[in-house]
């Protein structure tokens, strides 16, 4: 039995507007999030980030989550790095394996099925704008093939190893003004000494050799 | 006869009893308070008239916006069906007047209150534009209960707390969000728990409101704290009925004791039961039996009280309840199902 002067103080034009509106923004909300964080500590394939939002409401926890990489590209993620939140709809515990299961179609706490997502920054170091690609982490940069045998390892004290299997190695140490080139002696492998590539001057390789450097 | 008494911060006071007796000069007042979880609506729009109050009042009335309120009603001693009913008479609501506001026209002057139960828009509950600092921190294979009780508390320390849900309650991983409002934080936990016990036949999932300065947090599992009630043929007014598929809903002479997620049993009446409960079931089955199952619980959804004091119809004081069978699962909104 709503009074007819309700109605006509608070009528339902407006009443309803305004709970239409509330019911969109609490739906957002429920929404996962896509927000700023810095990486403070990290946990294999996954980190621990911490949101850099300014409130002066929320006190936001840390929170673990996984990587935007597959197992084929990995990155060297430090502490200290900054990105964002990339989000899923819905669980990928799945997934990432931290937790197993399979995910439905209930939603989750908007920081829970989360993943870091890196992000450039103008605080990097200078480098060739025009190269595709620039990689590697303090330790180094590491390619290798899926079965691990064959590898491109560039170390923090700048050391090449390009290793075809492990009794094909080369070795680059600028540090110790050597290169190793290590094959099998079976008398058949050779070494290119010069030429315009089709034809030239090889050498048989006995087996392990070191070549030095001459400086000055 | 009919009791009511409206307590406003600042002392100001109506009431229908006056020293133990019924006032016959009492104001004439008038409400509509819906006490619902915040899964059926979110801050539902209560609001009391009080008619004949004095010119000096009206004139302040902006004065009282977000102060809070308590209305009570029931029924106090007199004839024999309403002495039966004294019991059951109490707080049918509590929040903050949001706004309040005077008129005066012709010879009636009236004061209505509209009154944010507890819920969204209520200060110091949060809303999207008031925000709370509710942060949910859920560990692995810990009960929810524990998380949502840390939660509130720290979201609303001068609050008490009623926590009643089920143990098994649990995820393997943690889960966590940020919510800017009760209601929001409520529509989370409602979804969650359904995507974990959601599969068992009839289980409502967790359910939230305010009453009396108490978050209640509850679900069907572990069942009412204060058991099941028995509502009386002489509670009765008119016959429930079914309004949804597995809702029923029952009008009673208004009283405070029942609220959300209650459960409660019904007298001999006209309506008939199906194994599962329905109104299907009520269509397809007239005739065949006038009796429901008076052991057959329902599970309250949502708590309306009405109020006219001075109209002489049984409608212009009740309480309308609308249950779902327990067991039929049919109070599930949430998103995901």
């Amino acid at each position: 039995m709503p009074s007819s002067d309700n109605s006509q103080v608070t009528p339902l034009w407006k009443t309803i507007a305004q709970y239409v509106d509330r019911r969109i923004r609490d739906h957002l909300q429920l929404q996962p999030k896509k927000i700023p964080v810095t990486v403070t500590k990290v946990d294999k394939e996954f980190v621990y980030v911490q949101p850099d939002m300014h409130s002066k409401t929320y006190t936001f926890p840390t929170i673990k989550v996984a990587q935007t990489f597959s197992q084929h590209a990995r990155e060297p993620t430090q502490v200290g790095a900054k990105g964002y939140i990339e989000t899923a709809d819905y669980y990928v515990g799945g997934e990432t394996a931290f937790s197993g299961g399979q995910a439905d179609l209930f939603p989750r706490g908007n920081l829970t099925p989360l993943a870091f997502q890196p992000i450039s920054s103008s605080k990097f170091s200078e480098r060739n704008y025009n190269q595709y690609h620039v990689q590697g982490g303090p330790d180094g940069y590491h390619l290798e093939s899926s079965d691990g045998k064959a590898f491109h390892d560039l170390d923090k004290d700048h050391v090449h190893t390009i290793q075809s299997d492990d009794k094909h190695i080369v070795t680059v140490d600028k540090k110790n003004k050597k290169i190793t080139l290590q094959v099998p002696a079976d008398g058949e492998h050779q070494i290119f000494l010069g030429g315009d590539g089709v034809t030239g001057t090889y050498a048989l390789i006995p087996g392990s050799i070191n070549v030095y450097i001459r400086t000055g | 006869m009919r009791y009511y008494k409206i307590k406003i911060e600042g002392g100001l006071e109506f009431c229908s009893v006056v020293n133990g007796q019924n006032d016959p000069g009492a104001l004439d007042i008038e409400f509509q308070l819906t006490v619902a979880h915040f899964q059926v609506t979110a801050g539902a729009s209560n609001y009391v008239k009080i008619w004949g109050v004095p010119l000096s009042l009206i004139g302040n009335a902006n004065k009282l916006f977000k102060k809070s309120i308590e209305v009570y009603g029931g029924m106090t001693d007199g004839l024999p069906l309403a002495t039966f009913q004294v019991s059951n008479q109490g707080l049918l609501c509590s929040g903050t007047i949001m706004p309040a506001f005077g008129n005066w026209q012709g010879t009636d002057i009236s004061l209505d209150m509209i009154i944010a139960p507890g819920g969204e828009g209520t200060p110091g509950m949060g809303a999207p534009n008031d925000h709370k600092n509710i942060i949910h921190n859920w560990p692995a294979n810990t009960p929810l209960s524990q998380s949502v009780e840390n939660t509130l508390k720290t979201a609303f320390p001068k609050m008490k707390l009623n926590i009643n849900i089920s143990d098994n309650l649990k995820l393997s991983y943690p889960d966590l969000g940020f919510y800017n409002s009760i209601g929001q934080f409520s529509q989370y936990i409602n979804a969650i728990s359904m995507s974990i016990l959601g599969k068992k036949k009839g289980y409502s999932g967790v359910k939230t409101f305010v009453k009396n300065n108490t978050i209640h947090v509850m679900d069907n599992e572990k069942g009412p704290s204060n058991g099941t009630i028995k509502i009386d043929y002489r509670d009765l007014i008119g016959q429930p009925m079914w309004v949804d598929q597995g809702t029923i809903q029952v009008k009673v002479i208004q009283r405070h004791d029942i609220d959300q997620a209650d459960t409660f049993t019904l007298p001999p009446c006209l309506i008939t039961m199906s194994a599962g409960g329905g109104w299907g079931a009520q269509i397809s089955e007239i005739g065949s039996s006038n009796i429901s199952n008076t052991s057959q619980v329902f599970t309250v959804k949502t708590v309306s009280h009405y109020g006219k004091f001075r109209q002489n119809d049984s409608s212009s004081w009740c309480t309308v309840i609308d249950a779902t069978v327990a067991g039929s699962g049919s109070d599930t909104n949430s998103s995901g199902s």
